[in-house]
């Protein structure tokens, strides 16, 4: 059973980028009310999806370089990111159906 | 300096994520009423609110028929005498935004900007002044400079000029928390007026940060990746560009307040929580009263009544009663 996976700026090129299944990276930090709803969420999916997809989560409080890069200007900013690339983008919260209906349709190559 | 004010503010919210009998979501005329009943019957009640102004009756200027109230009374002053009586039975109230919920296990989860309440049964009373209509560029920059949520992003905005469009109280306290980072903010309001506490008000005009427009309304957010300016119209019809990186957008409409609740409760075909004739929603000990139920006459003492019946049927439940009880004082002889 897999867990999320706390990536710092260094971290976050070999992690992410490198990686060779699907990723969904979360931008967040803790004082955000929106993040802390999506975290248990974050947690499921890494579990329920384990081999087939990382989750990694980014405190943009302690590392910024990465949200800078992408431009994230509001968290949660969640990525989906397939070999190196950004093939969507979720800004903000959203319930444990959407965020599975995401996945589901990431996963399947639909977006 | 300012990131550690924010995590203390952090800290002290987290204390507020015990459980409660009843947590309510919306501290308007219905929220309130069923603060009162549900805390009288010695329920642990929670009432999470976004602001005293940010319902239907905050920016009602005068109420004349509600019993009992002979003289002038405002939305917000009934609705602030409500609040004190539902404090005197023990009833607590936070102020939050209410962002998500989970209704589905037997213990909910209210998911506010400030902190997580968890309870045994949840009381919706949010109000039908909801959002409708986008404004031009609002969803396509979500995210990128678009933001519902100061608390969240502020930080994002250190030393950038943001403005905020919006005229209650929650937007101006969004605006004061911003002028901790951005160099300028810019505040909206499309009513001459704002709806808040004069205190408020003029802590918002007084900032040497804040510029305030007022009678000026938000048309249109413009950028191509990112926010780059938005456009407002004044009340005389000029039209002002203003230079932002940040848009924070509190506007209000009258639509039933529900996105937060995200499908997870049966609706009506023409989109109307469906309730019983105690008030219970599709999911047990989950209720909805109020101004959020398209069905109901918005008169604040129906809101009231609605409070008082969803309260009772709660404490039944609670403790195990076939009836509800009537809650009475009689005169000692």
């Amino acid at each position: 059973m897999n867990s999320v996976i706390h990536v710092n700026d260094d971290q976050f090129e070999e992690v992410v980028l490198k990686a060779e299944l699907p990723v969904l990276v979360d931008f967040w930090a803790p004082w955000c009310g929106p993040c802390r709803m999506v975290a248990p969420l974050l947690d499921k999916i890494a579990s329920e999806y384990s081999g087939k997809i990382i989750v990694a989560k980014v405190n943009t409080d302690e590392y910024s370089q990465w949200a800078v890069n992408y431009r994230v200007q509001g968290i949660p900013t969640m990525l989906f990111i397939s070999k190196g690339q950004v093939v969507k983008t979720q800004v903000g919260a959203l319930s444990e159906s959407g965020l599975k209906n995401l996945v589901n349709d990431f996963l399947a190559g639909k977006i | 300096m300012e990131d550690n004010q924010i995590k203390n503010n952090s800290n002290e919210s987290q204390k507020a994520s015990a459980n409660y009998d009843v947590v309510i979501i919306g501290g308007g005329p219905a929220g309130s009423t069923a603060a009162i009943y549900a805390a009288r019957s010695g329920l642990k009640t929670l009432v999470v609110d976004k602001g005293l102004t940010s319902g239907a009756l905050g920016i009602t200027s005068k109420i004349v028929n509600y019993p009992g109230i002979v003289e002038e009374i405002s939305g917000a002053q009934l609705v602030e005498k409500m609040r004190e009586q539902a404090k005197l039975f023990g009833a607590e109230y936070i102020s939050d935004k209410v962002i998500g919920v989970d209704l589905q296990s037997e213990t909910k989860s209210i998911f506010g900007n400030g902190s997580v309440y968890n309870s045994r049964f949840v009381i919706i009373s949010t109000g039908s002044m909801g959002r409708g209509v986008r404004i031009q560029g609002e969803d396509r920059l979500l995210g990128h400079g678009v933001s519902y949520c100061a608390t969240c992003d502020a930080a994002f905005y250190r030393n950038k000029d943001v403005v905020v469009a919006g005229n209650t109280d929650e937007a101006i306290e969004e605006a004061l928390f911003l002028t901790k980072f951005a160099n300028q903010v810019y505040f909206l309001s499309q009513t001459e007026r704002l709806a808040a506490p004069q205190e408020l008000v003029e802590t918002l005009k007084n900032h040497p940060k804040v510029i305030l427009y007022a009678g000026t309304k938000l048309k249109e957010i413009i950028g191509e990746n990112r926010v780059e300016a938005v456009l407002a119209v004044q009340s005389d019809q000029h039209e002002v560009l203003l230079s932002v990186s940040g848009a924070f957008v509190y506007l209000q409409g009258g639509r039933p307040v529900t996105d937060f609740i995200q499908g997870q409760l049966e609706v009506s075909q023409s989109g109307c929580l469906i309730v019983d004739s105690s008030f219970q929603t599709s999911i047990p000990g989950v209720y909805a009263i109020g101004d959020v139920l398209c069905t109901h006459v918005k008169q604040v003492v129906v809101s009231a009544a609605e409070g008082a019946i969803a309260a009772m049927a709660i404490e039944k439940e609670i403790n195990g009663r076939s009836r509800m009880m009537v809650d009475w004082s009689e005169k000692k002889q």
